[in-house]
């Protein structure tokens, strides 16, 4: 961890645990883990009933369905829009609290450069996205697998797809790791944002618009050709690649560069903009 | 003992009566010789709207308890055409109609129609295919009374064998309902695919391995 | 050692707020900023700790330190959170300064805030809060300070240890002092050498001294049986209990005292009210 030896960003970390709101964050996210997982548990009985329906005709199932790694599934379908808002407003606080209170200002008559700091807030906020991406895929998993048990994996996608247990807990192992690249990218998105409007609610409030406009254009598959393949609303669905029943790891791969890519441009046009504004 | 009747039709010979005749009771006195078996299975599932890995299961058959299929995994086990032993097709009297001869999986075989007299068999009709050298079944088109209809196809490892060492089990499935919201984005449901629900051809392929057969004495 | 502003010029949406503006304050000196609210005092400010860039001019410091200012601009902003060392600690560890116990503690000892004290800064009265904000400038010992507004929002017992504070970093450490405010009194009783600005122009450089006579045309007398007083009738001075408001005569204040003297009168103190606006007014015409 040569980043954390930077004495900056440990005091970022530092002064972001130090803070009620981010632990209030972590709470409501915990606390919606358990409401989610009774959802999915409810939700994934009426569609196995569904989905199933027909094949009982002519198929005994063997093996239950219902089991850890549905539930952490549907988790991940269902987190897409509560776990990025939650980031960004702690993740935008994170900056215009500061601005609100003026210690930002006490932190630049410190004598230490304007991009240094901005750069350890990015930093801080990226590491914050990746930790609580870990902790919702933790406690989704722990809960899920010790109520349920685990089992194969029956998800649609194109088809109806059967994983084998440990296949399937690789690949949701994996949809979590690339979703991460997506909840990395709304946060420092949320972070230029504050960086612009430095407000804490405007920011706030620009920020759940940006959110409800990807979750829509996502929906719409918007574009054609290259476009909708690189445009970067559709980019943040990579993880659901993870359940096709061949992976295509190449164009997951590409995928995310790409959108390390935007995720990298966002942070520099974030730096950037903070360097050549005034503090006021 | 159940026994066999026979009817002359008038339209038949009576050589090809008796031929199809006595090959079916071979068979069956064959299969009827099988008091309980078990048996290593590979389930593949072919059904277009289904991937799914293949299967380990092991399939264990008593005179008594008929067939059973266990598995730690999630298996889909078909309803029909795990009857190796034929046992439903020969549970009640029934009778034979020769259809003539047929190439099957490149054998000469004879096929015959196999009618129940008995209002509680499970099936309307079969056809069977029964290799003439080998005296054994290739194939059964069985028509359910009331689960629709499916054929079973036998492969061998050896002319010895009893029991096959592949068997594939076609039959019509119903298409699954696609709840649009869940589970998947709607602009990547095929709606085409949506619309035509109705029955689709699925076949599930047992590979068959290490059988322990317990023949009656 | 020497801190200047040098033709600082600043607008904001095509208003000027800092026209052509200089000055400089040495090592050990105090130096005011006396204005009203919004004559510059903090943009000037934040163009010289370069949180605000000028649009022209430049701000110089000659030094060989590392850390050149240490400042608060227009009030204390502190870690809400955190307690006084957690501060020290936090803006500290950000600039590289020593933030062991030790250290911390002969921080909080330097600006007389209690080193015991472990609760959040969230209760802290203004005054702690201006105090702990210093010893978080003083971090990393700069040779200059900049104080913007360090007088508001204090109690009088508050302003007098603030100002003790400062003349004390002055004068026994020989750190140069930037303070602005718009009480003139405590500028005059505080600083070594004060400019007065307004809309966004230095109009005045003078001593405290200068600036007392030119800002004030009433003083404060107070006393025994002030209403028994002829001199204090005689120069037409208003009197409310103890206290006589007496317009400054024309021949001196110093005259009056002396005349209350012979007259028997028992004065215990002669304050000059100052009026930051006559001092504005007189050079605006």
């Amino acid at each position: 961890m040569s980043l954390m030896n930077n004495a900056v960003i440990r005091v970022e970390w530092y002064k972001l645990f130090r803070q009620s709101r981010t632990w209030y964050a972590l709470g409501a996210l915990l606390l919606l883990q358990v409401v989610l997982l009774l959802n999915a548990w409810y939700q994934g009985a009426s569609l196995l009933d569904i989905f199933l329906e027909n094949l009982k005709q002519s198929f005994h199932f063997q093996g239950e369905l219902l089991n850890g790694h549905l539930l952490v599934y549907i988790v991940l379908n269902t987190m897409w829009f509560h776990l990025p808002l939650i980031l960004m407003i702690v993740v935008s606080g994170m900056l215009t609290s500061e601005m609100e209170a003026g210690t930002l200002r006490t932190v630049m008559m410190t004598g230490i450069s304007k991009g240094r700091y901005i750069r350890s807030k990015f930093t801080v906020a990226i590491l914050f996205t990746v930790l609580v991406v870990i902790l919702v895929a933790l406690t989704s998993g722990i809960l899920s697998y010790l109520i349920f048990g685990v089992g194969d994996l029956f998800v649609f996608h194109g088809a109806l797809n059967f994983f084998e247990s440990n296949d399937a807990f690789l690949r949701l192992f994996l949809a979590f790791a690339a979703g991460s690249f997506s909840m990395v990218f709304f946060s420092v998105v949320s972070m230029l944002l504050a960086v612009i409007f430095r407000e804490t609610v405007k920011t706030w409030i620009v920020a759940a618009f940006f959110l409800i406009v990807c979750n829509l254009l996502l929906q719409m598959q918007l574009g054609e050709g290259w476009f909708r393949r690189l445009f970067f609303v559709n980019l943040n669905d990579t993880w659901q690649m993870f359940f096709e029943y061949t992976i295509n790891w190449s164009a997951i791969l590409w995928n995310l560069i790409f959108l390390a890519g935007y995720i990298l441009i966002i942070t520099a046009v974030g730096i950037w903009w903070f360097k050549k504004t005034d503090i006021e | 003992m159940k026994v066999g009747i026979s009817v002359i039709f008038l339209f038949l010979t009576a050589s090809s009566w008796s031929q199809t005749n006595e090959a079916l009771e071979v068979l069956r006195a064959r299969m009827e010789s099988i008091n309980a078996f078990t048996v290593n299975v590979e389930l593949e599932t072919a059904i277009d709207f289904i991937q799914m890995p293949v299967k380990r299961a092991s399939m264990s058959y008593d005179r008594d308890q008929g067939v059973q299929v266990t598995s730690d995994d999630f298996v889909l086990i078909p309803k029909k055409g795990l009857d190796l032993v034929m046992s439903e097709l020969f549970r009640y009297d029934y009778i034979t109609v020769p259809r003539g001869e047929e190439q099957v999986q490149g054998l000469e075989s004879m096929v015959m129609n196999v009618i129940p007299e008995d209002k509680r068999a499970d099936y309307a009709i079969a056809t069977l295919y029964l290799s003439k050298q080998k005296n054994r079944l290739l194939q059964a088109d069985i028509q359910t009374r009331k689960e629709g209809a499916y054929t079973v196809n036998m492969f061998y490892r050896k002319d010895e064998d009893i029991l096959p060492s592949r068997v594939e089990v076609s039959f019509e499935v119903e298409k699954v309902k696609i709840p649009i919201r869940y589970l998947a984005r709607e602009g990547e449901v095929d709606k085409e695919a949506l619309k035509s629900e109705g029955a689709k051809k699925g076949k599930v392929i047992l590979y068959l391995s290490d059988y322990d057969i317990e023949l009656i004495k | 050692m020497s801190l200047a502003a040098i033709q600082i010029q600043k607008s904001f949406n095509n208003t000027q707020v800092l026209k052509q503006v200089s000055l400089h304050c040495e090592q050990g000196e105090i130096v005011g900023l006396l204005g009203v609210n919004g004559a510059g005092k903090s943009t000037l400010f934040k163009i010289i700790m370069g949180l605000v860039s000028a649009d022209a001019g430049e701000v110089s410091i000659t030094t060989n330190k590392g850390k050149m200012l240490g400042g608060i601009i227009e009030k204390p902003a502190l870690y809400e959170y955190l307690n006084a060392a957690e501060n020290l600690r936090a803006f500290g560890k950000i600039q590289g300064a020593p933030v062991s116990d030790a250290a911390t503690t002969s921080y909080l000892e330097r600006v007389g805030l209690d080193t015991k004290r472990s609760d959040r800064v969230k209760n802290y009265s203004m005054g702690m809060r201006q105090r702990l904000a210093i010893a978080i400038a003083l971090l990393n010992d700069p040779p200059f300070l900049v104080l913007d507004e360090p007088f508001s929002g204090l109690d009088p017992m508050g302003v007098t240890r603030l100002r003790t504070l400062i003349m004390e970093l002055a004068r026994e450490r020989g750190i140069g002092i930037l303070v602005s405010s718009h009480l003139v009194d405590e500028m005059i009783r505080t600083c070594d050498r004060i400019y007065v600005i307004n809309n966004g122009k230095i109009i005045r450089e003078d001593t405290p001294r200068a600036l007392v006579e030119k800002s004030t045309s009433y003083y404060l007398i107070s006393g025994e049986h002030l209403e028994r007083s002829k001199v204090l009738r005689d120069n037409g001075a208003l009197i409310q209990g103890h206290t006589a408001r007496v317009k400054e005569p024309p021949k001196g204040i110093e005259n009056i005292i002396k005349d209350l003297a012979e007259e028997g009168t028992k004065v215990f103190s002669c304050v000059p009210e100052t009026d930051i606006k006559k001092l504005l007014d007189v050079v605006d015409e």
